[in-house]
């Protein structure tokens, strides 16, 4: 089972996601309310996953976050941090720590998806990426190129920045996964990006063009 | 005749009116006299204290004595400069306080006094208002000794020729210059001058009196552009004030939510996400249970999204938490069209700037998707000396003006609260340019 980490200063949400969690199929070895408490409780755990608000005691600023990325310093521990809005500096932050693996920061209003949550975990522990669809809006809407883009292939884009699979592109979009083949293909020959079969390099490269805009 | 008495009368309209002498205002008029002779007494030594080297002065002089006058007079100088601001202001308060015995409008107050040592000496010692009162005082000082002893000189005299007659009559010389007044119609004559003097004097007293509530008033009413000045100040701060009050009760509205009503409702949505795993586990996703439960998580998930909207639309957490640009990127990313924002700005500004520069640029944003028919918007944050420069640019159609009820006007008086102004440039066929400046420090 995953072992899991769980930072959170609100009591009530905290409680919940153990629940959620547990619910999920993940195994809640610890449930802290400040980062310096998730800092020694992977010290002493050692878990698959952290799951963390971003912000926290003492400082009510992204404590949360700092602590994520030291932990990441020294291997890809996977990372799902969690947020109360959307910061692309937060998500800067945890795209670069550990080249941007294993990690996922999403808006903390999306643990009520019950269900897409726990995909996003799962993908995050096998060393996926996953960006809150918000982030991936904000990013393409700063990027000219992307009037190159169909209209189905920038919504094909963000899906695919969001750290999707292409059989789950293919599965909201309601087309076939040969399809979102060829969209992908398409989008990463307009944005001259190396086609890749390994979806993961796929999604970080995407996320790269994206944020070289800024 | 209009009766004698209406909310604006004064003794100087009734010295006009035929029958003055018949009213109150005669008597009105002497009341006034014997307390400027009150005043007087009451300021009359300190005054002397400031006189006395000046005629020191003079008698040192007409005796040669150059060194002795030119010492005096410098002590009078230094006492005129030290008391008599001091002088004025009690001298003024009781002449404002009398006036109402002769002219019931009321005088303006003289402006107050800074209570710190430092500025109230400045104030006291250096400012033209002071020494504006102090000429006052001294006006006032020379008229009340000329009118005291004209007025004890003419009162003698009435009172000796209407007392003519009975000194005549108890056989005691009457003499008026050369003249000698023996007969009972010489003497009944001078009775009667004596009257007409009286007479005249109810009109010569009133007359001062009307003539130092004039030099009063004239005075204090020149300190009007001052308290206008002053006003006007205060009115600015007080704007500025209820601003900052209103943000900081957004603030504290956008808190307690963000703390209460949002995260509860986050975590009965969660609650109820999983309760729907389980239902559509245990009885199947057709159940009318599970399509029950999930019609309850979705409306929970519509009602999150809009309370996070309406607590955005109160003040945005991340403008509090990160900042303006941060704030702007999350405001921006909800546009109907592609709206790039550049900042230049290192460091934080203070709050109420950021949060003038964040609505107000909400409502520039605003107008360009209502009017400017642009697909295209740019927002650059930056600084221009102590100002924090704010500019929106949109490749829309132009044109734009200032209406009265318009959201540019809006945005300038909430600029101007805070001491800020607002710029529009819009050519027709654009592009339009809204630049919005606010200082850092007021």
């Amino acid at each position: 089972m995953t072992r899991v980490v769980l930072a959170e200063d609100g009591t009530l949400l905290r409680e919940g996601l153990v629940d959620l969690l547990g619910r999920l199929g993940f195994e809640v070895v610890a449930a802290v309310g400040d980062a310096e408490a998730l800092v020694a409780a992977v010290e002493e755990h050692d878990p698959d996953l952290v799951v963390t608000d971003i912000r926290m005691p003492p400082g009510f600023s992204d404590e949360g976050l700092r602590a994520a990325c030291r932990l990441r310093t020294r291997r890809a521990l996977p990372v799902v941090a969690l947020s109360q809005y959307v910061e692309r500096s937060y998500a800067e932050d945890l795209l670069d720590s550990a080249g941007g693996r294993a990690v996922g920061y999403l808006l903390k209003d999306r643990v009520v998806d019950v269900e897409e949550f726990g995909r996003a975990l799962r993908t995050v522990v096998g060393g996926g990426t996953v960006v809150d669809p918000e982030v991936v809006r904000q990013l393409m809407r700063r990027s000219d190129p992307l009037d190159r883009l169909t209209e189905r292939e920038r919504e094909v884009l963000a899906l695919l920045a969001e750290g999707h699979s292409n059989l789950a592109i293919a599965e909201r979009l309601v087309v076939t996964e040969a399809a979102v083949n060829k969209h992908v293909g398409n989008i990463l020959a307009k944005l001259d990006l190396p086609p890749s079969a390994d979806s993961n390099r796929r999604v970080l490269a995407v996320l790269t063009w994206l944020r070289r805009r800024d | 005749m209009p009766p004698a008495t209406s909310s604006h009368d004064s003794a100087w309209r009734a010295l006009r009116r035929r029958r003055y002498l018949l009213g109150r205002w005669p008597w009105r008029g002497l009341a006034y006299t014997v307390l400027t002779l009150v005043v007087w007494i009451v300021f009359v030594i300190p005054s002397i204290a400031v006189v006395a080297p000046f005629g020191g002065a003079v008698d040192a002089l007409s005796r040669g004595q150059i060194v002795g006058a030119g010492g005096l007079l410098l002590l009078g100088l230094a006492l005129g400069f030290v008391l008599l601001p001091l002088l004025a202001t009690p001298s003024m308060a009781l002449d404002r306080w009398r006036t109402r015995v002769v002219d019931p409008r009321p005088v303006p107050a003289p402006l107050r006094a800074p209570s710190e040592p430092g500025p109230w000496l400045r104030d006291r010692y250096l400012t033209v208002r002071r020494w504006r009162y102090a000429g006052y005082f001294v006006a006032s000082m020379a008229l009340r000794t000329m009118l005291l002893t004209a007025l004890s000189l003419l009162v003698t005299s009435a009172g000796a020729l209407l007392a003519a007659p009975i000194l005549s009559a108890r056989s005691l010389p009457i003499n008026v210059g050369p003249w000698h007044a023996d007969t009972p119609l010489e003497t009944g004559s001078l009775a009667v001058i004596g009257a007409l003097l009286v007479a005249a004097l109810a009109y010569g007293w009133t007359g001062v009196a009307c003539l130092e509530v004039a030099l009063l008033r004239r005075t204090l009413d020149a300190d009007r552009t001052q308290r206008l000045a002053e006003e006007l100040t205060e009115v600015g701060a007080s704007r500025t004030r209820l601003v900052e009050s209103f943000d900081s009760e957004r603030r504290r509205i956008e808190r307690d939510l963000h703390d209460g009503a949002q995260q509860r409702l986050v975590s009965l949505a969660m609650g109820l996400g999983v309760t729907r795993l389980e239902v559509v586990d245990a009885l199947g996703a057709d159940h009318p249970a599970a399509t029950g439960v999930a019609a309850a998580h979705e409306q929970a998930k519509v009602l999150m999204d809009e309370l996070r909207a309406f607590v955005r639309g109160i003040h945005p957490k991340v403008l509090t938490d990160v900042g303006l640009p941060a704030a702007l990127d999350q405001l921006t990313a909800s546009m109907p069209f592609p709206v790039t924002v550049t900042s230049e700005l290192a460091g934080r500004p203070p709050s109420p700037v950021e949060t003038t520069a964040y609505f107000a640029t909400s409502e520039a944003l605003t107008n360009v998707v209502r009017h400017a028919g642009a697909t295209r918007a740019t927002v650059s944050l930056g600084r221009e000396g102590d100002d924090v420069v704010v500019e929106v640019r949109d490749n829309g159609h132009g044109g734009a003006v200032a209406r009265p009820d318009s959201g540019l006007t809006w945005m300038a008086d909430r600029l101007a609260a805070v001491g800020g102004s607002v710029g529009l440039s819009s050519p027709p066929g654009g592009p339009t340019v809204v630049r919005m400046r606010i200082p850092e420090s007021r």
